[in-house]
């Protein structure tokens, strides 16, 4: 039994070995690898055009009935305004004038006098009863002094003598004379054999004219006094007997005086000189500019200047008047008046133009209290300088003024576009240039503008001559220039003009007609530029490198990769035949193996162009489908390296035509982009 | 590697062994015989299979603790792959330079690994531990009482077959591939039971020669527990190579505090703090009732429905869920990571308490005692015949309704050393022939068995892994 029991015992041993020893897991676990087979959608997407430009204001679909939908690019901007600012404007000017004193006045000169008595000239003498003899006997005598003045020179006047005979008998003065006592030179002189008689007590007036006389204060008579006597008869000889003598300088015109003066009477000088010679105007504000007045005193007289420049205002309204002091024999006095902001000049009449300033100086010469020599050619002379004036406004009649367009430039912001894009011909419909000129000027305006457009090898120009009329808001539509034509020159050619300028000169006033304007007053323009994408286009090339942002796969899983399967399914809305070909790229951009690659049957991806009708617009949307294969190590550097360059081969539907179709911003592309990727699971 | 498998099995539970219900503590007796439990367990066995069992303990006082072998039930299994099939597959193979690489499979070689799975692929991780028990035989009169604190785990993951072709073949297009079988369940809970049981064969004395009746009040207290309530997934490829995910997810979850788990959606910072005795997430109550009568000296009967109540979680629970549908059709879109998060990736919240059933189960039992039967009194030892019913009421992580036949033999040639074995059909894995032998001195007992001895047999064609160990000390 213990036997049995023994064996028996060896049973539970054995199966309590085999319990711990049957199961033999493996050491390490390692994951099987197999090849499997992954599909997944990669874009499944409506792509309109809308979708590509809504970030773009520019480009718009048009609410024009007569192109409902039609994309357009669309800009609009402002052209530096033209501002008449400084371009209104009168070029420095000035003006000269004199003249001279004129008349010269002194004070009143009384008469003269002197007394010749009896005793001088015979040997009788007075208060007695005698007989006179015949008796001729030569006399002098001094005048009175003059105080009037000291010496002059009259250019014309007269010396009234008066001769008064107290004697009872007649006497006849011969030879007289009236001579400067300082030199003796004659001042006047009776004529030869022409006696002066006078009855007894009585007088004789004789005036002698004073030409081009000159006299001095002290006067002396000479002369010889003649009588026939008393024809023996006794006469009775007053107490006072001898012949009194009086001179009267009268009707005196001084050519030149020496003396002390009293106050002379005013004198004007007075110009009026032109502005401008085409400039007329009913008033000028001026803007800026200066004015002088440089007087000189060519007198020994000291002068008080009353200048009016009677069509020149202050910035008071108050027309310019100054007075001022010119000292004796002063030059070059100058008033100056530094700023002529907001003053104005007038025309003397409401209405009436003028290109006229006038202005009046009198001249008051002031009374001496010395002797001064004055000669009536004396003068005054007054410069009037004006800067270059700046109008701030201005109405009239200006003269055609011309002035330069700043140059103003737009561009298509085509960005890396211009670059990549190339094409052999594009016929673009209906490109659209408006100008919008708004003038505030109150004159008709002619712009003579340049447009210049360019592309990055040529440049063109087109030349505009626009007319606005007077506070004009004017649109002008430069197909009217044509500017389609224009722009087509290049796009024909292969050349898209991306940049334009506009520049130019205008001219204020060509036909020269009464009007205003201001400083502030400008010409400011707008354009809206439009090209509807209403166009053809042959044998366009669009080249780009891209970058796809790819899904994140570790490096493992794309060394895992066997191939990669991708199928492009497009259905196409946008009247466009599109067909891609490229590259890919490694981190230096050199090409690894074309896409869709060589061993694929067909070496680009074509997305066909719908059908149009003969407007351009889309008729029925083209299916297309491909399959892209990569095998091996080009789907593991197609994972590797996302960079690509892309080249776009576009034209417009039908191809090789240049046939203009419609883009619409509801044009689109479905992309259907499915793959089906084969990797090695645990590779 | 080995090495860690077996300690693995060791350590890992037997719930599936007990072939039908209950979070039993282990009694490899009743294991090696292919669990009719009701019948079989015996001592402080039968605190949780058959309260009843109890009040026939034949020793005063019996005792089962760590010392000197812990008392565990291990299962660890799938029904799909063997470990042959693990080395073939993640075994490895060396290349040219003799580095150990994953080996590659064609397209047969898929096929064949594809064929290995079923709709549901269940993997299942299990251990019971129990960690004291005690029990008194106080005298016919007075009955017997008994005391065992228990820790049960229990993982099960099934795989539907369509993620694992989705895996191995990739999408095919126009196809759905189904998520719905797809299960995550967890659990950890930690049971005390308190057993009377008394002999009442004066009730029944015409009928039985003996009659006990026992009852066992479980308080259970639940530190984690886990399990997808609905999923609703399904990923097609459409036709047009669009790729639509159909999602209609919720879980539940609940864990002790003392985890220190940290959730997405609460900010709050929670502090680790583990130890034996962890605070619950969840609480429970539990019964388990049972009768046992013995006909004469040859036939007996027993019969016990054990774990009726269930686990109230309600300290923090959590429910993630998500619902909704997507459909992919640009996987360069920037956004749809975004997309996907949004609709499909479950969100988290706290959310009312939730209570999980006991795994709830009727057992019958009856035995048989072949040597007593012959009679010959040359029948070499003691030979016990058995047979048990088990039907469990619910699918819960321990449980199935799956009704298990057991069929099984104690054979003693010697007293000292037990031999047993039996057949199982239905339950958790149909068929099965289980086996063990134990060492049975007057105090000290220790018993091993395993449900599936084939599965030992089988080697590494094996698709499961499992051992119970028990030991007892009896005075």
């Amino acid at each position: 039994m213990k036997n049995i029991i023994r064996k028996k015992l060896y049973v539970p041993l054995f199966l309590l070995i085999l319990l711990f020893g049957c199961i033999s897991p493996p050491n390490d676990f390692v994951a099987p690898s197999y090849n499997i087979n992954i599909s997944f959608p990669i874009m499944d997407s409506l792509l309109t055009i809308n979708q590509f430009i809504k970030d773009d204001s520019s480009i718009v679909a048009s609410d024009d009935p007569n192109r409902l939908g039609v994309l357009v690019y669309s800009k609009s901007d402002v052209i530096e305004p033209f501002f008449v600012s400084e371009n209104l404007k009168i070029d420095a000017f000035s003006t000269y004038a004199s003249n001279s004193i004129g008349t010269i006045k002194i004070n009143k000169i009384p008469p003269i006098k002197t007394i010749i008595s009896i005793s001088e000239w015979t040997p009788i003498s007075g208060g007695i009863a005698a007989v006179f003899p015949e008796i001729s006997s030569a006399v002098t005598s001094d005048f009175d002094l003059i105080n009037e003045f000291q010496s002059a020179i009259f250019q014309s006047g007269k010396l009234t003598l008066t001769i008064h005979n107290n004697l009872p008998i007649t006497t006849e003065f011969r030879e007289l004379k009236i001579v400067n006592k300082t030199d003796g030179s004659i001042v006047v002189e009776s004529l030869v054999n022409s006696p002066i008689l006078t009855a007894p007590f009585d007088s004789t007036n004789v005036t002698f004219d004073l030409v081009d006389a000159s006299v001095t204060n002290s006067l002396e008579i000479q002369g010889t006094i003649y009588t026939q006597g008393s024809a023996n008869e006794i006469v009775t000889l007053p107490q006072d007997a001898g012949t009194l003598i009086s001179a009267n300088l009268i009707d005196l015109k001084i050519r030149s005086v020496t003396g002390e003066l009293p106050e002379q009477d005013p004198f004007i000088v007075e110009d009026s000189f032109i502005i401008d010679d085409s400039t007329k105007i009913e008033y000028i504000v001026l803007e800026s500019g200066n004015f002088k007045i440089k007087a000189n005193n060519y007198s020994d007289l000291d002068l008080i200047v009353n200048f009016d420049v009677s069509n020149l205002f202050d910035n008071q309204n108050n027309n310019y008047k100054q007075s001022f002091r010119l000292s004796r024999n002063e030059k070059n006095k100058v008033i100056e008046i530094p700023s002529l902001q907001n003053w104005s000049i007038k025309s003397p009449t409401s209405g009436l133009l003028t290109n006229k300033l006038s202005y009046t100086a009198s001249i008051t010469a002031e009374a001496t209290n010395d002797v001064r020599t004055i000669n009536n050619s004396d003068s005054v002379s007054f410069n009037l300088n004006f800067s270059k004036i700046f109008i701030a406004s201005a109405k009239g009649m200006i003269k055609p003024t011309t002035f330069k367009i700043a140059e103003s430039d737009f561009s298509f912001d085509l960005g890396d576009l211009k670059n990549n894009i190339n094409f052999d011909s594009v016929y673009i419909n209906n490109t659209s240039l408006i100008l919008e000129l708004i003038s505030s000027v109150n004159f008709e305006l002619n712009l003579n503008g340049i447009i210049t457009a360019s592309s990055d090898k040529i440049s063109k120009q087109l030349k505009l001559n626009i007319d606005v009329p007077t506070k004009a808001n004017k649109k002008i539509d430069l197909n009217d220039f044509g500017f389609t034509e224009f722009v087509n020159s290049f796009t024909s050619i292969g050349e898209l003009p991306y940049k334009f300028i506009f520049s130019g000169s205008g001219t204020i006033n060509p036909n020269y007609t009464i009007g205003s304007i201001s400083k502030t007053d400008s010409v400011s323009e707008k354009y809206f530029f439009e090209i509807p994408l209403n166009f053809g286009i042959a044998s366009g090339e669009f080249k780009d490198t891209l970058k796809v942002d790819s899904i994140k796969i570790d490096n493992n899983t794309i060394e895992s990769i066997s191939s990669i399967e991708l199928t492009v399914e497009t259905t196409n809305n946008i009247p466009i035949n599109i067909i891609m070909s490229g590259n890919l790229l490694d981190s230096d951009n050199n090409s690894l193996f074309t896409i869709p690659p060589s061993y694929n049957i067909d070496n680009q991806i074509v997305i066909e162009a719908p059908d149009i009708d003969e407007n351009g617009n889309v008729v029925t949307a083209q299916k297309s489908k491909q399959v892209i294969t990569l095998l091996d190590e080009d789907a593991k550097t197609f994972i590797n390296n996302p960079n690509f360059a892309v080249k776009f081969s576009l034209d417009t539907a039908p191809i090789n035509n240049l046939l203009p179709v419609k883009f619409r911003d509801t044009d689109n592309i479905y992309f259907k982009i499915y793959g089906k990727v084969n990797y090695k699971v645990n590779n | 590697m080995k090495y860690f498998i077996c300690v693995f099995l060791i350590l890992s539970s037997l719930i599936t062994a007990q072939s039908g219900g209950t979070i039993s503590f282990p009694d490899a007796r009743s294991v090696a015989m292919g669990s009719p439990n009701a019948i079989t367990s015996t001592g402080v066995h039968s605190i949780v299979a058959n309260p009843a069992n109890l009040a026939f303990q034949k020793s005063t006082v019996e005792i089962s603790t760590l010392f000197p072998i812990p008392s565990i039930n291990a299962f660890t299994g799938n029904d799909f792959m063997s470990f042959n099939d693990l080395e073939y597959y993640f075994g490895g193979v060396n290349d040219a330079n003799g580095n150990l690489v994953g080996r590659y499979l064609d397209s047969s070689e898929k096929e064949i690994l594809l064929s290995k799975f079923g709709n549901k692929n269940n993997i299942q991780f299990n251990t019971a531990i129990n960690l004291f028990s005690a029990s008194v035989f106080a005298g016919k009169d007075i009955g017997s009482f008994g005391f065992s604190i228990n820790d049960i785990i229990g993982q099960k993951t099934n795989l539907p077959k369509d993620l694992i072709d989705l895996g191995i073949n990739g999408n095919e297009i126009g196809r759905a591939y189904s998520l719905a079988d797809f299960q995550l369940s967890t659990s950890y809970l930690r049971e005390y039971d308190f057993t009377y049981a008394r002999d009442f064969s004066y009730l029944l004395d015409d009928i039985f020669k003996s009659f006990s009746a026992g009852i066992t009040f479980k308080v259970v207290n639940g530190f984690a527990y886990s399990e997808i309530q609905k999923i609703n997934t399904k990923i097609s490829t459409l036709e047009d190579h669009s790729i639509l995910i159909e999602n209609d997810f919720k879980a539940k979850i609940a864990i002790s505090p003392d985890f220190g788990i940290e959730w997405d959606f609460d900010k709050s910072k929670k502090k680790q703090n583990i130890s034996p005795f962890l605070k619950p997430a969840g609480t429970g109550f539990g019964i388990n009732l049972g009768f046992a009568a013995q006909i004469d000296s040859i036939w007996g009967l027993a019969l016990s429905i054990t774990d009726i109540g269930s686990v109230n979680w309600n300290t923090d629970p959590v429910t993630f869920e998500s619902k909704g549908s997507f459909l992919i059709t640009d996987i360069i879109d920037s956004t749809l990571t975004d997309s996907l998060n949004k609709y499909l990736e479950p969100t988290g919240h706290y959310s009312d308490g939730f209570s999980s059933s006991l795994p709830t189960a009727l057992r019958l039992g009856a035995s048989f005692r072949l040597d007593k039967f012959l009679d010959k009194g040359d029948f070499p030892g003691e030979m016990l015949i058995v047979f048990g019913f088990n039907q469990g009421f619910n699918n819960s992580l321990n449980n199935t309704t799956v009704p298990l036949f057991a069929l099984g033999f104690e054979w003693k040639p010697a007293s000292i050393i037990p031999i047993r074995s039996g057949f199982t059909f239905g339950g958790f894995n149909g068929f099965a022939w289980s086996f063990g032998f134990g060492i049975d001195t007057n105090i000290f007992e220790i018993n091993f068995a395993s449900a599936d001895i084939l599965s030992v047999l089988k080697g590494n064609d094996t698709k499961i892994a499992q051992f119970t160990v028990g030991t007892r000390w009896k005075f």
